[in-house]
């Protein structure tokens, strides 16, 4: 691996763990809206599909593990699909002139399946096992990942759309930032 | 930012084994536990866990700090699994559409002590484990040494990001921003002036560390020395076949319904 991509990946999992750790409470269960998208979101945009994956995964879990470690599992999972889906969808388009339509897209491609990962997490995986019992429906672990549901499409969205603007702005001070993409 | 780093230097059992023993060892607890539904049993290893935490000679406050998320998704969980699940008898409360019933309530602590167990887990190993003994340990089990270093310099710049934010949060609190005050709106939009210097150190600091790693020859000796390794003892290898064993033991019997635990 090139220098290069070592910094690419050690600095960017270290900015999407600050961002995560940093936020403020609204979500009823996890506790916290927090900016990491953001940094997934930017690093896809900007860099590409691996590192947004990577950078993800492993930023994210590492606050998960120290504040939410049973978590952990579905953030490796769903940061890393959202990394990884969105930065492919702007290699996809990545000659087209519509740059914000293609970012916006690839987010709401990538923050879809962040909360498709995690509802099913909270509603199947966490209860595994525990309806072996014939009269309990599939449906009654879900109510943990329905309180959840509408704050984490808030975090995807509210990420995404600053996302979106922060790498206009920051594509237009540091034009070097291209250099970055492979 | 103290929560980051929340490793406690003692000497304790723990700290001494070895770090890839701690990460197989949380690993493995992570998965039994999905397969445990019996109360008893969870309950039974919650207590050890708990023995485990406080062998570890962590004080109460970082203790309590590293949890409450926990106990908040767990009391949240409490509550709102009644609603959809409303098998079994005795109802214990009659509340029109909420309608708790015993063995619901049972299962929803069932899991609420789940994830307790795995945030033990885990917490045990961050509170023994120094962050470089921890990427030398995912190193040893497979992880590529290029990731390794990477995550590495993650560790050591988290810190620095976090201290960053704090100031240019402060900074622009000097220029009149308010960054945590508002509604939901006005909090996330107010961070965008904050978001942006922060960005733009992290590309600067790419940059930097990049140049730093080529001019130190980065990579053209594929082969690796290292001052400080870490090696497992006779008792590490013990406790990892036995941890192992135990573990697949516990899924296999479960899996093939063997035992109902």
């Amino acid at each position: 691996m090139s220098p290069k991509k070592v910094a690419v990946f050690g600095i960017g999992t270290a900015l999407v763990a600050a961002l995560t750790y940093i936020g403020f409470p609204i979500t009823p269960t996890r506790g916290y809206f927090n900016f990491g998208e953001v940094a997934i979101f930017f690093i896809a945009f900007t860099v590409g599909w691996r590192e947004a994956a990577i950078c993800g995964a492993v930023g994210a879990t590492i606050i998960d593990l120290i504040l939410a470690p049973f978590f952990a599992p579905a953030t490796l999972v769903a940061k890393a699909l959202e990394g990884a889906v969105a930065g492919m969808m702007i290699i996809m388009f990545i000659e087209s002139k519509r740059k914000t339509a293609v970012r916006t897209a690839a987010f709401a491609a990538g923050g879809s399946l962040m909360i498709a990962t995690y509802f099913i997490y909270e509603w199947i995986i966490l209860p595994l096992n525990l309806f072996s019992d014939p009269n309990i429906s599939f449906y009654s672990g879900i109510g943990p990942a329905i309180a959840e549901f509408p704050f984490n499409i808030l975090q995807a969205v509210a990420c995404g759309v600053i996302a979106v603007m922060l790498t206009k702005g920051i594509e237009r001070a540091y034009p070097r930032i291209a250099d970055l993409r492979d | 930012m103290a929560l980051v780093d929340i490793y406690v230097p003692k000497k304790s059992p723990l700290h001494g084994v070895d770090p890839r023993v701690k990460i197989i060892s949380a690993v493995l607890l992570t998965v039994v536990c999905f397969f445990i539904t019996d109360l008893v049993v969870l309950l039974s290893l919650l207590l050890y866990m708990q023995i485990l935490v406080w062998s570890t000679g962590v004080n109460l406050k970082t203790y309590s700090s590293s949890f409450w998320l926990v106990a908040r998704f767990s009391i949240i969980l409490m509550i709102v699994w009644p609603f959809f699940d409303q098998v079994g008898q005795p109802i214990l409360l009659d509340l029109w559409i909420y309608k708790p019933t015993l063995p619901a309530v049972l299962r929803a602590l069932a899991i609420a002590m789940r994830i307790f167990i795995i945030a033990s887990g885990w917490l045990i190993l961050l509170l023994t484990t120094r962050h470089g003994q921890l990427v030398r340990g995912f190193v040893k089990l497979g992880l590529p040494y290029d990731f390794g270093i990477s995550l590495s310099i993650a560790l050591r710049y988290l810190p620095n990001f976090l201290g960053t934010i704090d100031q240019i949060k402060e900074a622009q609190a000097s220029r009149g921003l308010e960054s945590s005050r508002g509604n939901f709106v006005k909090r996330a939009r107010n961070m965008i002036p904050v978001l942006i210097p922060t960005f733009a150190i992290a590309f600067r600091a790419i940059e930097g560390l990049s140049e730093a790693l080529h001019s130190r020859g980065y990579g053209a000796n594929p082969a690796r020395t290292y001052y400080r390794d870490i090696n497992m003892t006779v008792y590490d290898s013990i406790a990892v076949a036995l941890i192992v064993s135990v573990a697949a033991l516990a899924v296999v019997s479960k899996v093939l319904g063997i035992a109902d635990f």
